[in-house]
């Protein structure tokens, strides 16, 4: 994969499909499929919050012990 | 009763018809031909998949004699609904809208087993974005169009939900809502749908888009049609494994609108964050509820933009590994939207991925937060009306990603990660004539303070009463 900072090529991400058995089916798909790859990448990397490496990456939300609100997770 | 006083009862909400028929005052039969007919003379809206008029029609006739002998089951009995083509009803087709899946489904999906035991009559399947992703452009069956202006779009995923409601061609609906495919069909289509807290109604028998995201709801005519669904389906059901023992809270225990303590999320009205025709009608209602008791104040959520982002990019890895198989055997059978979403989500990072389940956590976080100092939180249920239906992506830059497909269901997404009830309610129309809607949020299981504050509201506006002409 490309360095954070850097946009992912055409040629880079087809390779990357090609790695997983996935094809796209013709240049107007590859050259969509790259910017909406590097849209994620961008914007993700964009997000920051001072204490986000001590905050555990949950899936699932409490079911039926569900603490009162305000009680922080 | 006659053909033509039946044939205007399909206006009616579904509260409604099922006092008329629980009174022997219309029959299911006559009820169920009405909705088949006015669904066959609107086919061009393509809110249908498959009507099965022979299966409702028997259904039907076994609920008039239930009910004139007196053995009537609820008051869902002989009430036509249909169901988004994402669950299976035993002897209907199920496609999930796309060229992939076609079958005949041999038991029901429980919401459906529920509504069924509760009574109900299923006129067919409805049309939805593919596989309930959202965002495709080409439709198998046909591009579902907005009731109130058919050269809009219906809202996605479940937007046959939206235009059978809107154009009274079931009394009501069930949809799925993963990352607001409830709630935006429900507003641009201008009715009612509730995304119930995640694990309160089972996903059993669903086709899935998100595991820990995804819901489904009722989508009616009024907030009383919604709890009137919601309680037939709501509650504990050991074939979903993530479905909650919290017990269900009545409709009928809803509290007042006066002293209820309303937050307005700033973040979602303020700055553009939604257009000047939607935020007026946000305050408007607003005042309604004032006027009514209720308190109103300012909510914050801080990450409220980023939802989009981070909602629909965690949804979509989820789905692409769902997908996977497909994806490399059959590529050529996806809309090309649906087909460079799932290529793109496949690349994201494992790295990526965390990080983004870390915001969630925050997102959730800042959600409760609010929700302790307020019952419920409000925003606009979609940051602008119906637009045209659309013939492209437009992605044709990173930039151009961004800002709309992430920006699209920002209103939304926020309470999607945070796992809590949110439903639309309508709030009138833009000049152009388009519904708009508000998003009305509660804590985890507390549907009948969502349901509460949105009956209350409609006890004293008119919007839910509006009717597209179509005939």
């Amino acid at each position: 994969m490309a360095p954070p900072n850097q946009d992912m090529t055409p040629e880079q991400v087809r390779a990357a499909l090609a790695a997983l058995g996935l094809a796209p089916q013709d240049d107007d798909d590859l050259a969509e499929v790259t910017h909406r790859v590097n849209a994620i990448n961008e914007a993700a990397l964009a997000l920051e919050h001072p204490d986000i490496e001590a905050i555990d990456p949950l899936s699932v939300f409490f079911l039926g012990t569900e603490p009162e609100p305000g009680v922080s997770a | 009763m006659s053909t033509s006083d039946v044939a205007a009862l399909t206006l009616r909400p579904a509260t409604e018809l099922s006092r008329l028929m629980q009174a022997q005052q219309v029959s299911p039969v006559e009820l169920a031909e009405a909705f088949i007919a006015r669904a066959e003379r609107l086919s061009r809206l393509n809110a249908y998949i498959s009507l099965e008029a022979e299966q409702a029609l028997a259904a039907a006739r076994e609920a008039e004699t239930a009910i004139a002998s007196g053995r009537s089951l609820s008051p869902l009995h002989g009430l036509p609904i249909a169901i988004k083509d994402q669950m299976d009803v035993a002897g209907m087709r199920t496609t999930l809208g796309g060229n992939i899946v076609d079958y005949v489904a041999e038991r029901d999906a429980t919401v459906v087993a529920r509504l069924r035991a509760a009574g109900a009559v299923f006129l067919g399947k409805l049309n939805l974005s593919e596989y309930a992703l959202g965002g495709n452009i080409t439709h198998t069956f046909g591009v579902p169009h907005n009731p109130w202006d058919e050269t809009r779009q219906a809202g996605q995923s479940s937007s046959g939900s939206g235009v059978a409601v809107a154009a009274s061609l079931a009394a009501a609906t069930l949809g799925g809502d993963t990352a607001g495919s409830i709630r935006g069909p429900a507003a641009w289509c201008g009715i009612v749908g509730l995304r119930p807290t995640w694990g309160r109604v089972s996903r059993a028998g669903a086709f899935p888009m998100a595991w820990f995201m995804d819901t489904i709801g009722p989508m009616t005519k009024t907030v009383a049609d919604t709890a009137l669904i919601f309680e037939a389906i709501a509650g504990h059901d050991p074939a979903d494994p993530y479905s909650a023992r919290v017990p269900v809270t009545p409709f009928a225990q809803r509290p007042g609108l006066k002293g209820l303590r309303v937050g307005l999320v700033r973040e979602s009205i303020d700055d553009g964050m939604a257009s000047a025709e939607i935020a007026a009608n946000t305050h408007a209602a607003l005042k309604v509820l004032v006027e009514a008791g209720a308190e109103v104040g300012d909510a914050h959520l801080p990450l409220f933009a980023s939802g989009g982002l981070i909602a629909n990019t965690l949804a979509d890895v989820e789905a692409a590994v769902v997908h996977r198989r497909w994806l490399r055997e059959r590529p050529a059978d996806y809309d090309f939207a649906t087909r460079r979403r799932l290529l793109a989500s496949s690349l994201v990072s494992g790295a990526l991925y965390v990080k983004l389940n870390r915001f969630r956590t925050l997102v959730r976080r800042q959600v409760m937060d609010e929700l302790a100092r307020f019952d419920v939180l409000v925003t606009p249920a979609q940051a602008d009306p119906a637009p045209p239906i659309a013939t492209g992506t437009g992605f044709t830059s990173k930039e151009a990603v961004i800002k709309q497909f992430f920006g699209l269901r920002a209103h939304r997404s926020s309470f999607n990660l945070a796992g809590v009830p949110a439903m639309s309610v309508p709030t009138g129309f833009t000049s152009g004539g388009l519904p708009t809607s508000l998003q009305v949020v509660g804590r985890p299981f507390q549907e009948h303070v969502v349901m509460g504050l949105g009956h209350a509201y409609q006890q004293h506006t008119a919007w839910h009463e509006a009717r597209p002409e179509l005939d």
